[in-house]
């Protein structure tokens, strides 16, 4: 298909483009492929606005006479409109638009024609590969073997290719496992604790049904993470209703008569469309121009986005306190074992692990409890807050976790190597990207769409110096303890950075930022030339000697 | 299967280092000492309590009761609970419970303070053992209601800064160009003759007469005239207050105070309309004219246009933040906790506060005209409206220095009530001249610092340890309702300022992103979305709310800056030394000393 043939007016003069907080300014506007283009010349303030079709989640048209209005709302949540002069130019813009940012076809999205015009230092998709997260746990422990059973993603098409399994369970009991399993998601590990050798696993529900059906491998696998004794804990993040329930379809939970070691809790997080929803009502309020804001709060709440940051935060919480205070093993799921279960997995790492607070830890972080896990990026974010189309598929499961982080951040504000910035742009990117990084639903997905060969990952253009000095935190101090958020209500707030980014001047805020990034830099100037002194008289001393 | 021994996530966090929270307030503290004790502060009581924390539950401790505060030290906890109160913050004291209460500890006192908390003790109930420890508590907490002076003039304490040489009136007008040609200063209420709530030195009008003033005071309640707070250098528009106008129902008119208010609008030669902001709501305004108050007609002042800015009363604030401590003192609402936040409309009220403030300052600033801000008497919104107004305007007032300068003058001098709005002293805990105003501008003034974390010199901690002596009593500052009493009780020669305090241990309360920067006017965000409940203050006792003192960004980036001063002195000692051997050795190397200039120009 040629792009061409959707772009019918490929350019428009005097077209005037409104943002919040900005002078409208007048320029030109193009279409390409992937991109619109907004520039203007005017002498005093030049400038260009470069926006991916994909980013685009819903337009919309109106017309005054000849002149034509396009309001533009983004999957990152920002608004702008355009007034193009001449209603058929408008008419075709928008439709190219429309055409344009709804492309089906993953192939023709822009990661695969995008050539990056910076030096590749690393390969990005070869940065976070699973034998070394191996190697790792090797040095501290023996007990678990890298299992390649689903090599051709035979047995579990929404998991990577290998996995990380007890010692003790051989390939083909996995086999069995994962018959047991919805959607062949066997228990894998997730975390190895190593001040106290407890682990954290991660699984779909387990296919019971009604007639109570039990799998004896399913049951060895669990219990070989325990330790003589000592119990494990289940955390389900459905209710014990919802739980029940999902007995007719097939599914259900670990009965205790099959696994008296383990405790089951359920703690309810929600999913797909309640949280779609949540996002889309938040976000309602947060643009809400009517002067009576009277009730902000009210709508604030009614949105429930809080709600669910506190669930799921509760959860993840709960999950390690569990490993590091009760010094148990945790297994974690829910139905698919895709969302809410990877959203509790991740944090609890985030409150137990330092090195996930570290950039390049973080990022492993993404890659092996998100995308290799297989969360549906490609389903789960095609659409953000502006979508009309009630597609099933469509939840903000990663801005939630990305929120639940930032939440912490904001709580301890010196114990993680990223900022905010960081968060904002893993947000934009999942949603819309010149990386394919995020594209597809698991690997086996991007392997068959060869991701890695035709596409370029976002970790190789972020990990690159010049980038990572935006995304780190002038105030970071290592610091090796567990870290315990608030989860009160009157500790978590609205990330503003997202909800309110396109709403609020934060030149202050930056200033403030800028302030202690100069200081450091200042200070590492101060300090090389100590250094540099320091040496200087030292060879004089050893002049003097000589 | 959820059975008990399930574990939990705490609710609110895993904080649970325990409650001990001591009054940072610079108490000589010894460790082998029982109790801190101030100079000047003495011994009157003590007694073994059960404190009822509802934190974390019954406490076994011993309370000491002095004529500055009440102690509370526990016996067998692990780490020790201590309780650290003023008695000035205590607004009642209550007796629960009877001789024949039953039930355990349902016997003893019940006592409400003034910052957000309840103290509970529990006593032996035998005996009348309570009656003591009620009476010294209600004698030392209530000094105004006994006859007794309050503990500022026992107060002994010595500091290296002098609080009261911080604001002197003449010297600030000067600061701001006052007196010109056009603005003079007038000592016409030098004995406080013309109006006893006004201070002493006024700026008015070089054109009109003191003898106009006194036509002036006639019209105006409790004689608050127009006089000057501010002047805009470049602008040379001004901010002007006083009290309502005596309107009436039948409408009364003055000439003195038609002319007087024209020849306010034309003293910065401006054409235009003389802009009057009224706080209240347009219905309050008009509901005051059957009291004999009002507002300025158009028909009476042609030249003016007067705009309400719909700020409630001194009971609306006060039912406001009484809601707000039901939210969240002891427990906090979790459930429906924004809503619940909202249906207290703290919130809305500190956004009315700030936009009527913005609305002033843009004014001044923007719309080049002079402003006249009043409500009813002048000397509770009024006084909240021009220092915010003033702090946006003038970066002065957002030094340590300035700041003081700006309480001392725009609240204390121009006679807020606090005596009255706080109840210093005084055992009518329902009196209804009590009003949480200067509270609000505090709050205010916050989340001003919020929005600009670069601007203010001082930091969380300046504005919470004002607050925490605004109640305390130790010091004069807040003392009495006006200046002519203060004059009267001779408050700067038998007590300390508030001022001496801070002054003396500055780094304490300064912000170290401060960067000073001259004439930028700062306007905030009033939107009820950019707003924030002011946790750190409001929610301060209650220990699962993670609050870290001092604050963790804060305190980093002063260790950088420690860091940056100490490089900078090796970096100068090793220059020294090796100059010196340079010098000694001459080899010729790269100089130092262009090192270090390339060094310090950087900042």
């Amino acid at each position: 298909m040629e792009f061409a043939e959707l772009i019918k007016t490929p350019r428009a003069d005097n077209v005037v483009l409104h943002r919040p907080f900005y002078l409208a300014v007048e320029g030109t506007l193009c279409l390409t492929g992937h991109h619109l283009i907004f520039s203007s010349r005017r002498q005093d303030n030049a400038e260009e606005l470069w926006l991916l079709h994909s980013n685009i989640d819903s337009i919309e048209k109106r017309f005054v006479g000849s002149l034509g209005t396009i309001i533009i709302k983004c999957k990152d949540l920002r608004i702008i409109q355009l007034d193009i002069p001449g209603m058929e130019e408008c008419l075709n813009i928008a439709s190219s638009i429309e055409a344009l940012s709804t492309l089906d076809s993953v192939t023709l999205m822009y990661p695969f024609f995008y050539r990056p015009m910076f030096e590749i230092v690393e390969d990005g998709w070869r940065s976070f590969l699973p034998d070394q997260e191996f190697e790792l746990l090797s040095s501290v422990t023996d007990e678990w073997r890298l299992s390649c059973i689903n090599k051709e993603f035979s047995v579990c098409p929404s998991y990577p290719p290998v996995v990380i399994v007890p010692k003790s369970i051989d390939d083909e009991a996995l086999r069995k496992v994962a018959m047991f399993r919805h959607g062949s998601r066997f228990p894998v590990l997730s975390y190895y604790h190593k001040k106290n050798g407890m682990v954290m696993m991660r699984s779909s529900q387990p296919l019971t049904g009604t007639n109570g059906r039990r799998c004896k491998e399913d049951e060895k696998l669990i219990n070989a993470t325990l330790r003589p004794g000592k119990r494990g804990y289940i955390i389900d993040t459905r209710s014990l209703s919802v739980a029940q329930q999902a007995r007719a379809k097939g599914g259900g939970f670990e009965q205790e008569v099959h696994y008296p070691q383990w405790r089951r809790i359920h703690k309810c997080i929600e999913r797909f469309n309640i949280l779609q929803e949540s996002l889309i009502k938040l976000v309602e309020a947060c643009n809400d121009q009517s002067h009576n804001m009277d009730r902000w709060l009210s709508k604030l709440e009614a949105s429930n986005w809080l709600t669910h940051i506190k669930e799921i935060l509760t959860a993840a919480c709960l999950a390690a306190q569990c490993i590091d205070r009760e010094g148990a093993s945790v297994l974690v799921h829910g139905t698919e074992g895709t969302d809410s279960t990877l959203q509790v997995t991740s944090l609890a790492q985030i409150i137990l692990d330092p090195r996930c607070r570290t950039i390049r830890g973080f990022e492993s972080l993404v890659v092996r409890e998100w995308l290799q896990a297989g969360h549906p990026f490609q389903q789960r974010c095609a659409q953000s807050a502006y979508s009309n189309g009630k597609q099933k598929w469509e939840a903000p499961v990663f801005l939630l976790f990305l929120d639940c982080v930032w939440q912490i951040l904001r709580q301890f504000p010196c114990s993680f190597e990223f900022n905010e910035q960081f968060l904002i742009m893993l947000f934009e990117h999942a949603y819309a990207s010149q990386f394919g990084t995020f594209l597809g639903n698991n690997e086996n997905e991007r392997s068959k769409l060869k991701l890695p060969q035709k596409t370029m990952s976002l970790w190789s253009w972020v990990n690159r110096s010049e980038e990572l000095r935006k995304f780190q935190n002038p105030l970071f101090e290592a610091n090796s303890l567990v870290i315990w958020p608030s989860v009160a209500p009157q500790s978590l707030q609205l990330w503003e950075g997202v909800f309110l980014r396109w709403n609020r001047p934060s030149k202050f805020l930056d200033e403030a930022h800028e302030e202690m990034i100069n200081i450091i830099k200042y200070n590492k100037e101060l300090q090389a030339k100590v250094n540099a002194l320091r040496r200087q008289l030292a060879e004089m001393e050893t002049d003097d000697k000589m | 299967m959820a059975a008990s021994s399930t574990p939990k996530y705490n609710s609110n966090s895993l904080e649970s280092s325990s409650s001990k929270r001591m009054l940072k307030d610079g108490t000589n503290w010894e460790q082998n000492e029982e109790i801190p004790r101030l100079p000047g502060e003495t011994r009157v009581t003590d007694k073994d309590v059960i404190y009822m924390c509802p934190f974390n539950g019954p406490v076994k401790g011993r309370v000491y009761i002095t004529n500055y505060r009440l102690y509370l030290r526990s016996v067998e906890n692990d780490p020790v609970v201590i309780l650290n109160v003023p008695l000035g913050v205590i607004s009642r004291i209550e007796k629960m419970g009877g001789a024949s209460s039953r039930g355990e500890n349902s016997y003893g006192l019940d006592i409400t303070c003034k910052d957000m908390r309840n103290l509970r003790f529990a006593l032996k109930q035998e005996g009348h053992s309570r009656r003591d420890i009620f009476e010294v508590l209600t004698k030392y907490a209530f000094p105004q209601s006994h006859n007794l002076l309050f503990f500022a003039f026992a107060n002994e304490e010595k500091f290296s800064e002098n609080g009261w040489m911080v604001y002197n009136p003449m010297s600030e007008y000067r600061r701001q160009g006052l007196p010109n040609e056009r603005w003079r200063v007038t000592f016409i209420n030098e004995h406080y003759g013309l109006c006893d709530t006004y201070p002493s030195l006024l700026v008015v009008p070089y054109n009109a007469t003191d003898d106009d003033l006194k036509k002036v005071a006639a019209f105006r309640s409790r004689n608050r005239i127009p006089v000057l707070s501010w002047i805009h250098p470049e602008t040379q528009a001004v901010i002007m207050r006083c009290s309502q106008p005596l309107v009436g129902m039948s409408g009364k008119r003055n000439k003195d105070d038609e002319r007087y208010l024209d020849i306010i609008r034309e003293a910065n030669g401006q054409i235009s309309k003389l802009t009057i902001y009224d706080a209240r709501p347009n219905v309050n305004a008009v509901a005051n004219k059957a009291t004999g108050g009002g507002y300025e007609g158009e028909d009476a002042y042609p030249n003016a246009e007067l705009f309400f800015l719909d700020i409630h009363n001194i009971h609306v604030m006060r039912e406001s933040l009484k809601k707000l401590k039901d939210i969240v003192y002891p427990n906090v609402e979790e459930s429906h906790w924004l809503s619940s936040l909202e249906s207290t409309h703290w919130l809305e009220h500190i956004k009315l506060v700030l936009t009527g403030a913005i609305q002033v300052a843009d004014r001044v600033s923007s719309g080049r005209s002079s402003v006249l801000v009043h409500c009813s008497d002048g000397w509770d919104r009024t006084a909240q409206l021009t220092s915010l107004a003033m702090l946006m305007l003038d970066s002065y007032y957002r030094t340590i220095e300035g700041f003081e300068v700006l309480v001392q003058k725009e609240w204390i001098s121009f006679g807020h009530k606090f005596a009255s709005r706080i109840g210093h002293g005084d055992k009518n805990h329902a009196d209804a001249d009590r009003s949480p105003i200067f509270l609000q501008f505090i709050d205010c003034v916050w989340q001003m610092s919020k929005q600009f974390p670069t601007a203010f010199e001082f930091n969380e901690q300046f504005l919470i340890t004002i607050l925490d002596h605004l109640y305390s009593c130790r010091f004069g500052t807040f003392l009495y309702n006006s200046e002519s009493l203060r004059e009267k009780e001779k408050v700067t020669e038998k007590t300390l300022s508030l001022w001496s305090l801070i002054n003396s241990e500055k780094t304490k309360y300064t912000n170290p992103f401060y960067t000073k920067e001259l004439n930028r006017a700062l306007y905030p965000v009033a939107s009820m979305r950019h707003l924030e409940l002011w946790v750190n203050y409001y929610i301060r006792w209650n220990p699962r709310i993670r609050q870290q003192q001092p604050n963790p960004v804060e305190q980093r980036y002063m260790e950088l800056l420690a860091l940056r001063d100490d490089y900078i002195r090796r970096l100068e000692e090793l220059q020294i030394t090796n100059n010196s051997k340079i010098s000694n050795s001459s080899t010729s190397s790269a100089s130092p000393s262009q090192m270090m200039s390339q060094v310090q120009t950087h900042f």
